[in-house]
């Protein structure tokens, strides 16, 4: 598919802006009260790559990709985004820039599905033509019927709020994408198919993304490479090949003996 | 928002619409809550007309405070009072300065007494009109040779400094009397359950019960000679034309007219256009209108109850609204500002209005504010509690996702809140429409004016015609909310259900 005919002209300047990494992270702590969420954490995501961060619940994988869109901020350390420090005062901005999917999706319950997906776009000042066009695009690529567009959020499957939310999330086309365990809530037959999906916008719209899953399996299907954590510190950050033939320890050996098997 | 542009327009023109214009050479007459005011209000009135003058009538004031400040403000130009009250309620004194006149004493004020109408309606002790003639009791002093007699007094009566202790000294009397709610004692005396109750001189249930009041020789009972008090700026024909009815009703005939109105249940405006007509103060071709017609009436009225809840909760919204959108954010805030929201609640209404005359006098305005203000906590609380129990999963999202403040706000959180809202401003709506009946007793006017006189009157169908209207409204209002959600509220929002 040609990139230019989805995406309006006021926002391909975007790729210009970021050649060099996407987002640095140095040296990173956080902690919430006496819990130490992560621990002398750096991590690095370069144009274009894939990462999936994997992990047990509470190991700081959520965390880590809070600190990046500012919801969460750093106790120590430095997070860059854009090959600029976070701007903590003007965080809206650069946020649309980076897109965000959770698990739970959060559509508003008031809008339509086309509302839902287009509203920010809207109050950006794009063309009402533009937008339509994005939107149909976006759900064609993720199966979805057009029809849905005048649905309200309580009349979708959970297969469909999740792809609803993540054709919110890649409304303006932003260069950074951001996935809080997107699959996990939804059923193993719909994950198969979302996968597909997720593979082939991965193509069509190459951008940087962090994924977030406690799913190896996932991680490795649909990741460039993965960053392996526990307890608030990185075990192993590494491209995918590099994890599956030299596990970092016996802890990243464990867990991916439980999952390959 | 364009919504909310057509809807405040509406709210305006409508406003606008009821607004009344004042005319030339006009004089406003008041009078207090209770039936013999009114009737001398509407006689002044009356008389004021038939020399050309265009009268607004702002009865049923509730009390000689409110009356008062109302005529030092300018509220009101004129209205019926009794010396005794003028003396001691107004300017707080047992009795005049030696060698001074009443109006000598009010000057300062500029405010005078005219001539005084011809009764002193004052506490008399009442017996049954057989029994005064059996017994041969004409004055208090009679009743000392007939300790036999069984006496029933207010519990007012009793412990007036000026009732009972002082009159059973002055007349050395041998009765031990009891305590009794002044309707019953009526009653009990009726049924010769007693045979002595304290009363009005000019008490229109004399009449009715055939009862007649014993002299007071020896001038205990202080004086409550009906005046019309006036503001000395008035027109100086207005104060000749209410000059005309000097000495032209005595008690007898005071009693009477009152009798007219609570007995036979004519009204106000009749009794006093036939007694003008009698006295030929008034010439006796048939008057135009005795009485306004019953529906322009209800019309009025409902349009005035309309327009002082409309704009109390307009300005409820206006200012409740965006006051909850800024504190909801910190419970500190938010807490203080639905503690004082619901302080305010507490203070009853009455006292409220009252609060109120010192503050900004009579009319329309106490009784929009006093409504602004109890109209304050359901919106705030509602739109708070609906801020606040937004999913925080929507909250992170609109956040992650680049939101501004206030874009959030503005599409996200108002928009989830607005079934709790509309259900705030609809409970406000609500209770302002019941509360506003009791604006009547400032001057406010609306649909409280039938159930304030009617209430002095103890006449139910006059209640009715307030109390009627005044229900519909509440019923009618609901249903415009109800429309109202429908129109603003996707069907699966309503009635308040948050997904989760």
């Amino acid at each position: 598919m040609d990139k230019t005919t989805i995406m309006p002209e006021s926002i391909t300047a975007d790729k210009a802006a970021v050649d060099g990494l996407l987002v640095e992270i140095q040296r990173v702590d956080k902690d919430f009260d006496q819990h130490h969420a992560l621990s002398d954490v750096d991590f690095a995501l370069k144009q274009y790559e894939t990462t999936a961060i994997v992990g047990a619940s509470g190991c700081g994988k959520s965390t880590l990709l809070q600190l990046v869109n500012g919801l969460l901020l750093p106790t120590r350390g430095t997070v860059k985004v854009f090959d600029e420090p976070l701007p903590y005062d003007n965080l809206p901005a650069v946020r649309r820039r980076i897109g965000y999917a959770v698990q739970q999706v959060g559509l508003y319950p008031h809008l339509t599905v086309f509302k839902n997906v287009t509203l920010l776009a809207a109050l950006d000042g794009w063309q009402t033509a533009d937008i339509k066009q994005r939107f149909s695009v976006l759900m064609d690529m993720l199966g979805l019927s057009g029809e849905l567009a005048t649905r309200f959020p309580h009349e979708l499957s959970g297969g469909q709020h999740q792809r609803v939310g993540l054709c919110r999330a890649m409304m303006l086309n932003p260069p950074l994408l951001l996935l809080d365990e997107p699959y996990s809530a939804v059923d193993p037959i719909t994950r198969v198919a979302i996968h597909q999906e997720f593979l082939r916008l991965k193509s069509a719209e190459p951008r940087a993304i962090m994924l977030v899953t406690h799913d190896i399996d996932e991680a490795v299907k649909l990741a460039d490479t993965l960053v392996i954590m526990r307890d608030g510190v990185i075990q192993q950050h590494d491209s995918i090949a590099g994890v599956l033939n030299a596990p970092a320890n016996d802890y990243v050996k464990a867990l991916l003996q439980r999952h390959l098997s | 928002m364009k919504r909310v542009v057509l809807l405040i327009m509406l709210l305006v023109a409508w406003a606008q619409m009821t607004y009344a214009l004042p005319a030339e050479r006009s004089i406003t007459v008041g009078s207090k809550n209770f039936s013999e005011g009114y009737l001398l209000a509407e006689v002044m009135a009356q008389l004021l007309e038939s020399r050309g003058f265009s009268v607004r009538r702002r009865f049923g004031l509730g009390g000689t405070l409110i009356c008062y400040e109302a005529l030092l403000k300018g509220e009101i130009d004129v209205y019926p009072e009794y010396s005794g009250t003028v003396l001691q309620a107004i300017l707080k004194m047992q009795q005049l300065p030696a060698g001074q006149e009443l109006n000598d004493v009010l000057q300062s004020l500029h405010i005078e007494a005219l001539p005084q109408l011809g009764f002193n309606n004052t506490y008399a002790l009442a017996v049954k009109r057989k029994l005064a003639e059996d017994k041969n009791l004409g004055s208090v002093s009679d009743l000392k040779n007939h300790p036999e007699l069984k006496i029933a007094l207010t519990h007012e009566f009793l412990n007036r400094a000026d009732g009972w202790p002082g009159l059973k000294q002055t007349y050395d009397l041998p009765f031990t009397p009891v305590g009794i709610e002044h309707g019953l004692a009526y009653q009990a005396i009726d049924r010769g359950q007693i045979d002595i109750t304290d009363a009005y001189s000019t008490d229109g249930d004399l009449e009715r019960y055939g009862l007649t009041t014993l002299a007071d020789p020896q001038g205990y009972f202080p004086e409550y000679l009906a005046v019309p008090l006036i503001r000395s700026d008035s027109q100086p024909e207005a104060k000749q034309v209410l000059g005309l009815l000097e000495d032209k009703l005595d008690a007898d005939m005071m009693r009477r007219l009152n009798g007219e109105v609570l007995v036979e249940g004519k009204s106000f405006a009749a009794v006093a256009s036939d007694f003008l007509q009698q006295t030929e103060l008034v010439s006796a071709e048939p008057s135009s209108a005795h009485d306004s017609q019953l529906w322009p009436r209800l019309l009025r009225n409902t349009l005035r109850h309309l327009k002082l809840t409309g704009i109390a909760l307009l300005l409820a919204c206006a200012i409740g609204l965006p006051a909850a959108i800024l504190a909801y954010r910190s419970e500190r805030v938010s807490g203080t500002v639905l503690y004082i929201a619901a302080l305010l609640q507490t203070i009853p209404s009455i006292a409220l209005l009252a609060l109120m005359i010192p503050l900004v006098g009579i009319g329309q305005l106490p009784a929009i504010i006093a409504l602004f203000l109890y109209s304050l906590l359901p919106i705030l609380r509602n739109t708070i509690t609906a801020l606040k129990t937004i999913d925080p999963l929507l909250r992170r999202v609109a956040e992650g996702m680049g939101f501004t403040a206030t874009q959030q706000i503005r599409y996200l959180f108002v928009p989830l809140a607005l079934p709790s809202i509309i259900g705030g401003v609809r409970i406000a709506a609500v209770i302002s429409i019941g509360t506003a009946t009791l604006a009547a007793f400032v001057g406010a006017g609306g649909l409280g004016e039938p159930i304030v006189t009617g209430l002095s009157l103890n006449d139910s169908q006059l209640i009715l015609q307030g109390a009627i209207p005044a229900a519909v409204l509440a019923i009618v209002t609901e249903l415009l909310f109800e429309w109202l959600e429908r129109w603003w509220v996707p069907e699966h929002m309503r009635s308040a259900q948050l997904s989760s």
